[in-house]
């Protein structure tokens, strides 16, 4: 064999910084709002809450899972949120109400996906209309506001030096997610898990557990982001925060191109978050019309399922053969 | 036409599967290719079927009736240069008619748009004609043979018409292993029949006594390299198995290299015990009934290597994933160390009650390719000392010295990247970084290269002169007669014999085997 080396060279760790950084070039150049303090803060405080989303999805998608109730989870929470907000149980109050929310719906969703049986598609998509329907009852269908708590509202709007609180704490959350995914037992076992379930068994991992686990955590990061969103947007209904699902996981599986090529990474999914953000706001600065949002997020979204299976790294078998020859 | 390749060499990361291999085969011959396990005879039929390439620079020639090239680049340009080939598992989907399985291959015949069921099985039948097949196209795929079987599946691999002609050669990759012994002489009478349509037949087996019986010259494959090649007329079945049988290993003992560290070492940084002293058994089934298994009963002892060997649908299979916790018992008493195990047991359970299995299949058991070698390593210990990076540092620098993985200083490489007798290698340290009290190997020297076959074996001996207990299941049993102490048959998922002392040859083991 030549001894190619899959994705350990420069060029493919680094390279969509590159494409970053040509995109932020390119819009800058295209749009003169681009490049402006106000934007680029609002950029990120926008991307927030489907960040927060998207470490949630890391932990469903490197178990080798898949969750399609995260979107409506991070809805109910909003709701929920709102709902607890308006009867004055004041800030602690709130937070505490959402993420038990969304910990236990996620919960709920392991408990299922483990003991069913049946394909995490349909039992998550089941259990994610469930949640929807209980939006909708607790908001009776319609939108509700909240004033209070003001911290939550500035928690989610404000910030220092330009960066909005929530974006920090989207970056600690990152730290610790690529912590525990590096450094931890629990972390080793999600990939081992993801990648070969047999093998993990065998080697005496308690497979559920892990699985169970990956959920509930997933359910805990979407109550933070809509903790997050409910404070941005001063209200919920049972429409708000179902899109952010899909782009959620397409930023996880884009990190499969860069630093940690062919693994899903904290680092490649801060990366592509960026990218997308940068992109998504670009286009629209330069005059794209309000239906381009949907069309372009799926195009971005194939674009990366395709990236992301060229840095596919548990193929290798097949890509040895293609070597061998 | 004849078919020849010449100086075939494939090489993996760490080991030379084919080494300068050069072999001839004569239109309306039988040709046998024999060898055991890890010899290279599949990877001469993967080069020959467009899977794997030769080496670049080993001036490899493959010739093909007048066609020659360096490599075949696919099995879609092989089976355009008329290189058929049937493989051991049949292609036949069961639940399918002949005639419907025939069709997947050859297309189905249509009218008015519609499929044409009569001109289907007229056109199987004439198919079968050819190749004087006597099988009925509406019969369901699972009530045929196996001999019917693979028959037809060597039909549809030949073809008919356009497609016969422009066959060159035939290879059957094992497909007479999955028939019974005793039909297998139907299937060989047809391919005799098609070597004298004048069609060069290639065939890998290790059937010994249908290679004397139906075949007209042999090659033997041993390592890699093509040790001996002759007509069957001039040679003698215990011949081609004394040239098929791997090194002794005995004498590569006295070569060993030096070690900076030994198994103890690694269980003294790690804060184990090893087991103490007992005349107890340390193992016991009695009257065990789970999946092919019907009241087995034996036992091992501390310090002892056991054997156990058995042909398929013996026990021989289930009964290490019985022992490891993968399958369950549903009657009868399995003990570890005087403890019963549950009936509920898992492997987590099994492993702490002091048993380990190192299983079959790496690939799919032992393996996660896209790790990195210290992740493989400590996975079944991670809670004990994966995240302790100086302890971790540590076990991992002992465990590549001890167990001879190479290359060993970088224990952040990819596991997939190593080969197969180094993974194995790796392997067995995982589940020996524990001390269990009994160390179960299904088959652990299946796809190993010899260096590391030897160093295994040697690891297994230095662990239980430390008091471990070891079972050894092996689909290469002339190797057991070098390690075990004793050895045991299975039949029908009972113990059906046992082999120990002077009882205990290779001769002895294989003829339980090979049976």
């Amino acid at each position: 064999m030549t001894g190619k080396k899959l994705g350990t060279s420069f060029m493919s760790k680094y390279s969509m910084i590159g494409v970053l950084i040509l995109m932020i070039l390119a819009f800058s150049v295209l749009s003169s709002k681009f490049f402006s303090v106000q934007n680029i803060s609002g950029i990120l405080l926008n991307e927030a809450a489907a960040s927060c989303l998207a470490l949630g999805a890391m932990f469903i998608l490197i178990t080798g899972e898949f969750d399609l109730s995260l979107g409506y989870n991070l809805c109910l929470c909003m709701v929920f949120g709102a709902y607890v907000a308006n009867k004055g149980v004041g800030i602690i109050g709130v937070v505490a109400a959402i993420l038990l929310l969304g910990t236990v719906c996620g919960l709920i969703n392991g408990l299922l996906v483990v003991y069913f049986k049946i394909s995490s598609f349909i039992v998550t998509l089941s259990l994610g209309l469930t949640l929807s329907g209980v939006a909708k009852a607790l908001s009776e269908g319609g939108i509700i506001s909240i004033t209070e708590p003001v911290e939550l509202l500035v928690f989610a709007r404000d910030g220092v030096f330009n960066i909005g609180y929530c974006v920090i704490l989207f970056l600690v959350l990152s730290i610790v997610m690529y912590y525990v995914l590096n450094y931890t037992c629990f972390g080793r076992h999600l990939y081992a898990v993801g990648i070969s379930k047999k093998t993990a068994f065998l080697a005496g991992i308690n497979i559920n557990r892990v699985r169970i686990l990956a959920f509930t955590f997933a359910g805990t990061a979407a109550g933070i982001g809509g903790a997050i969103l409910l404070g941005q947007l001063g209200s919920a209904s049972s429409a708000y925060g179902t899109s952010l699902l899909l782009p959620a996981y397409a930023v996880v599986f884009l990190s499969k191109t860069s630093f940690k090529p062919g693994y899903i990474n904290v680092p490649g999914v801060i990366l592509s978050i960026l990218i997308v953000a940068v992109v998504t706001n670009g286009a629209q600065l330069v005059g794209m019309p309000s239906w381009g949002n949907y069309f372009f997020e799926g195009l971005v979204l194939i674009l990366a399922m395709w990236l992301s299976t060229k840095f596919n790294v548990t193929g290798i078998k097949r890509a040895e053969n293609k070597q061998a020859a | 036409m004849a078919v020849q390749v010449k100086n075939i060499s494939v090489s993996f990361p760490g080991v030379k599967a084919l080494q300068n291999v050069s072999m001839e085969f004569k239109p309306g011959q039988i040709h046998a290719v024999v060898g055991a396990n890890g010899s290279g005879k599949s990877t001469l039929v993967k080069v020959l079927t467009g899977v794997y390439k030769p080496d670049s620079n080993c001036g490899s020639e493959i010739i093909i009736g007048d066609v020659s090239t360096k490599s075949i680049d696919s099995p879609i340009i092989a089976s355009s240069m008329g290189i058929r080939v049937v493989h051991q598992e049949s292609p036949l989907v069961k639940t399918f008619t002949v005639g419907e399985c025939v069709a997947l291959f050859e297309g189905y015949p249509k009218r008015n748009g519609k499929i044409d069921w009569k001109a289907l099985n007229k056109n199987v039948k004439d198919l079968f004609r050819i190749y004087d097949i006597n099988v009925d196209p509406d019969l369901l795929t699972e009530d045929l043979t196996a001999s019917e079987r693979n028959m037809i599946a060597m039909a549809i691999a030949m073809g008919r018409d356009e497609k016969l002609k422009k066959t060159k050669v035939l290879i059957l990759d094992e497909a007479d292993a999955s028939i019974p012994e005793a039909e297998a002489e139907k299937f060989l009478v047809h391919v005799r029949k098609i070597a004298d349509m004048g069609i060069p037949v290639i065939m890998v087996t290790h059937r010994m006594k249908s290679v004397m019986k139906f075949c007209d010259d042999v090659f033997v494959l041993n390592d890699g390299k093509l040790v001996y090649q002759g007509l069957i007329s001039e040679t003698s079945e215990d011949l081609l198995v004394s040239k098929m049988m791997k090194q002794d290993d005995s004498e590569s003992k006295a070569n060993a290299q030096a070690k900076k560290y030994t198994l103890g070492n690694l269980w003294d940084a790690l804060n184990i015990k090893a087991p103490e002293s007992t005349n107890n058994e340390v193992l016991s089934m009695t009257d065990v009934y789970a999946e092919n298994i019907d009241g087995l009963t034996f036992s091992v002892k501390q310090g002892e290597i056991l054997g156990i060997i058995g042909i398929k649908d013996s026990g021989v299979v289930e009964l290490p994933k019985i022992l490891g916790g993968e399958l369950r018992i549903s009657k009868g008493s399995y003990k570890i160390n005087g403890k019963e195990v549950s009936l509920k047991a898992t492997p987590r359970s099994i492993h702490q009650s002091g048993l380990s299995l190192l299983p079959c299949d790496r690939p799919v058991n032992s393996s996660i390719m896209p790790l990195t070698l210290k992740d493989n390593v400590l996975l079944p210990n991670e809670f004990r000392f994966w995240h302790r990076s100086t302890l971790s540092k540590n076990v991992m620098k002992m465990v590549t010295d001890i167990f001879d993985v190479i290359p060993g200083h970088d224990i952040n490489m990819m596991f997939g990247k190593f080969s197969g007798g180094n993974q194995q290698k790796a392997i067995l340290a995982k589940w020996l970084l524990s001390c269990p009290s009994v160390f179960v190997l299904d088959d652990p020297t299946y796809g190993v290269d010899p260096a590391s076959r030897m160093r295994i074996f040697e690891k297994i001996r230095e662990a239980a002169e430390k008091k471990v207990a070891i079972i050894i299941f092996s689909t290469e049993p002339e190797q057991l007669a070098n390690v075990c102490s004793r050895i045991i048959a299975l039949r029908n998922g009972k113990v059906a014999g046992e082999l120990k002392g002077d009882e205990l040859t290779r001769e002895a083991i294989a003829r339980w085997c090979y049976i």
